[in-house]
């Protein structure tokens, strides 16, 4: 993701300080009608791609139609896309059949919408972008390192899985890049970051531990802050998976829910370097200020399970990925949920699975208590709720088996939906969004447990450094 | 021995046949490699899972996939790798050079310094030098390389700055032009001295700790084997016939102590070259061991085969290798 944010540009970039403020990209105006069908772009004649050509709208559509048939992780992105016109070279329309006023965030998303060079990426990767776009070959082009944006840098060598050397764009339209060249590293072990960069091998290091924290604020040259983020753990109860029964209840996930002591998870798994969440959109979105972060009350959680017939308790496998997520050892998160658990009698059976296989159990919906992680494609809530909450086509977080959950389906929450993406004003939408967030935390089939800080660490003299929106780290920003 | 060489090399593709065949069914039950493809997200959708099942050639039976992949196989080819999107073929080409620079950097510290170690120790049995060296060996041996990495690292690089960091370049050089692929090595063939000091200096610290581990299992060896020689009757039979002191010893007893030494050499290089995954991960150094494990973790199945048949492949080379030494070292041993 950082590179592509540093070599390609999409149409609106996000306010990284405010992510419902909209920022000029490519296009340096825009408009939606009324119903939130009809977004209109105008490019900035300015604009031009690495290799000097004019960024068109005949670029815009080629680049969003080869997006949505390609088939690829990220074509769910322009999701009901029907046409991108193009009335002249300046303004690329993209319309839909149903309001999806979200649309202007997910457009200044890197990934999947950036606009390509249609000219060269034709030329040279024999790309295709209608209809069959899956089956061309342009992948072997792409993934040799060539790129074919108008972003601020260029590649100039790549290894793949090993380093990236960004070359400064001399030719780039708007203000150029500070540094005239950025190489990244990938660099596995975190503690030989550490040491790199306190030696001055490299200026910033973006894998580091927690634990070295007070390592690094003993040295004067490197600043180490941790960074509020948009990535979350959640616990996800899903009674249609085998063994799930006693999750039907919903004063049984509630009490789940109150049982969980929240303040002692975040102390224990990432020594309070972290932040709680109330319900499965990020902290930060619009929709999420003001709804009461979770806390722990065993008396109500135990009142609960006593009103759902289950005093006595039952037992429950908990299948998770061994792994090491955000910085949060899932291990040692769910030995303390066992612990919190048993106080309101439900035995926890720890089940840890690889990490390269959890996926597989989890897509086949063999998991009723379990947990994957989130990190936002786009800065909108819709894109939590369309996958979390009780709305048609939703499946619960991929925890559902598609079709099951229709009758589970809630008409308030569909509704509430359908108003918030006709209305194109962002902070208006968050309003709505709250409405279902509040629903999502009453519902509880998925308990948000921490939003994690991630910690950068660089040298003193570079600054601009900041968590991305978007990217993690967006390059174009560094001074 | 010609012969015998000549029948060793005509088993081998059977052999790798064999490991091709248990690598390719065992792992396929460790599970779907479909989320590396497409993203979490993406394997929910029906429609990208089966465009990317049809891309990647997962669509099939297991047995028309294996199928598929031998007769890819033969014609040298061994697909793209899921991870890096490029050829396992270059992506292994790229790897084992760096692999082989550090295995035999750490060749030399363990092979040859303990040797040496084990001969002087062997020659000073029972006084200080003996213990000293032997607690060195046994440091080594038992220490774990991560550890030794780790502290090292931290204090000869980290703390002193006396060596110079983890990776197999300084940060800003680009690397000298590819011939063999190992740094040291192209950057003599190119004539730039300053750039095989750096990468001779880099490649310092990385050998030494791999070397260490495996210094300790040879001087030991060596020392057993050369205290067993010297007690032994043809010994003292070669002394009563007034022959020197250092002429029995180089030319008697080492030569005899040579042979459980080079088993053990050669299936040491040969599991460095395949197993130097911690050092490599810690000294940042992008060879054939980290590119195994990143391909395990993400269900890469084309880069772990391509792996796995290196790894088998180089273990069977260091086999051959050191039989046909033996052949040569030790006259009682014909190779027919």
């Amino acid at each position: 993701m950082i590179i592509l944010k540093a070599t390609y540009e999409q149409m609106i970039n996000v306010d990284p300080a405010d992510v419902s403020h909209l920022l000029p990209g490519l296009a340096e105006k825009w408009e939606v009608n009324d119903t939130s069908t009809e977004f209109t772009f105008h490019l900035n004649p300015k604009a031009t791609f690495a290799d000097g050509t004019p960024v068109t709208s005949a670029d815009v559509k080629w680049s969003w139609e080869r997006i949505a048939n390609i088939k690829a992780g990220a074509s769910f992105m322009p999701t009901g896309l029907e046409s991108v016109e193009t009335p002249d070279p300046l303004t690329a329309i993209a319309k839909f059949k149903a309001p999806n006023a979200p649309f202007l965030s997910i457009s200044a998303a890197a990934m999947g919408m950036s606009i390509v060079n249609s000219k060269l990426a034709t030329a040279q990767a024999l790309a295709k972008s209608g209809p069959g776009a899956d089956l061309d070959k342009a992948a072997a082009w792409f993934d040799k390192g060539n790129s074919a944006g108008s972003g601020m840098y260029t590649i100039t060598d790549y290894k793949a899985n090993e380093s990236v050397t960004l070359t400064r764009n001399e030719k780039y339209w708007g203000t150029k890049a500070k540094y005239p060249s950025i190489t990244i590293k990938n660099v596995a072990d975190a503690s030989t970051q550490l040491q790199m960069l306190q030696q001055g091998d490299v200026d910033i290091a973006m894998n580091i531990a927690f634990d070295s924290l007070t390592q690094l604020q003993g040295d004067s040259n490197i600043v180490a802050e941790p960074l509020d983020s948009f990535n979350f753990i959640y616990l996800n109860l899903a009674p249609w998976a085998a063994g799930g029964k006693d999750l039907a209840d919903v004063k049984v996930r509630q009490a789940i829910r109150l049982a969980i002591d929240y303040d002692a998870l975040l102390q224990n798994t990432l020594a309070g370097h972290g932040r709680l969440q109330a319900t499965d959109i990020p902290n930060g979105l619009p929709g999420t200020e003001g709804l009461t972060l979770p806390a722990q009350d065993i008396a109500k959680a135990k009142e609960l399970m006593a009103s759902a017939g289950k005093s006595a308790g039952f037992t429950i496998d908990a299948q998770f990925a061994d792994a090491n997520i955000y910085n949060v050892q899932m291990t040692t998160m769910y030995q303390q949920i066992q612990q919190d658990l048993k106080k309101i009698n439900i035995t926890l059976n720890l089940i840890p699975i690889a990490a390269a296989k959890y996926a597989d159990v989890y897509l086949a919906k063999k998991i009723a208590l379990g947990n994957v992680y989130f990190a936002p494609d786009y800065m909108d809530a819709a894109e939590y709720i369309t996958y979390f909450a009780r709305v048609p086509g939703s499946n619960r977080g991929g925890w559902a088996p598609t079709g099951v959950t229709t009758a589970d389906d809630d008409t308030t929450q569909t509704a509430t939906l359908a108003k918030a993406l006709a209305i194109a004003d962002g902070t208006k939408r968050g309003v709505l969004y709250k409405e279902i967030g509040q629903a999502m935390i009453n519902d509880a089939y998925s308990i948000p447990l921490l939003n994690p800080q991630v910690l950068f660490a660089h040298r003193k003299d570079i600054g601009g450094i900041g968590l991305s929106p978007c990217c993690t780290l967006d390059v174009t920003l560094l001074k | 021995m010609s012969r015998y060489i000549f029948r060793r090399l005509v088993a081998m593709p059977l052999v790798l046949l064999g490991i091709v065949t248990l690598t390719f069914f065992a792992s396929r039950l460790a599970g779907d490699p479909i989320v590396s493809i497409v993203g979490l997200r993406g394997a929910g959708n029906a429609d990208t899972v089966a465009a990317a099942r049809a891309k990647w050639g997962l669509d099939g039976s297991i047995i028309h996939q294996y199928l598929v992949y031998l007769s890819h196989l033969v014609r040298g080819d061994l697909g793209i790798s899921i991870t890096t999107r490029q050829s396992v073929v270059s992506d292994i080409a790229r790897k084992l050079p760096a692999t082989g620079e550090l295995a035999i950097g750490a060749m030399l510290f363990g092979g040859v310094g303990g040797v040496l170690l084990g001969v002087l120790a062997a020659a000073r049995k029972g006084r200080w030098v003996d213990s000293v060296i032997r607690g060195f060996a046994v440091a080594g041996a038992s220490l774990p390389v991560f550890w030794t990495a780790l502290v090292l690292l931290f204090f000869l690089y980290a703390k002193t700055g006396w060596l110079p960091g983890p990776g197999r370049l300084p940060a800003r050089i680009d690397p000298p032009l590819h011939r063999t692929g190992m740094y040291t090595v192209d950057a003599l063939l190119s004539g730039n001295f300053t750039l095989f000091r750096q990468t001779l200096m880099r490649l310092l610290l990385p050998s030494f700790v791999l070397g260490w581990a495996l210094m300790g299992g040879v001087a030991r060896t060596v020392r057993a084997t050369v205290l067993d020689e010297l007690h032994s009757d043809y010994v003292r039979t070669a002394r009563s016939k007034g022959i020197s002191e250092r002429a029995v010893f180089i030319g008697h007893v080492l030569r005899n102590a040579m042979l459980p030494i080079l088993t053990l050499l050669g299936l040491s290089f040969a599991s460095l070259l395949t197993g130097a995954v911690l050092v490599e991960n810690i000294f940042s150094w992008n060879g054939l061991g980290q590119y195994t494990v990143h391909a395990a973790q993400a269900l890469d199945y084309p880069a772990l085969y391509g792996t796995c048949m290196t790894g088998a492949l180089i273990f069977l080379t260091a086999n051959l290798v050191t039989d046909v030494l033996y052949g040569l070292v030790d006259p009682k041993v014909r190779l027919t």
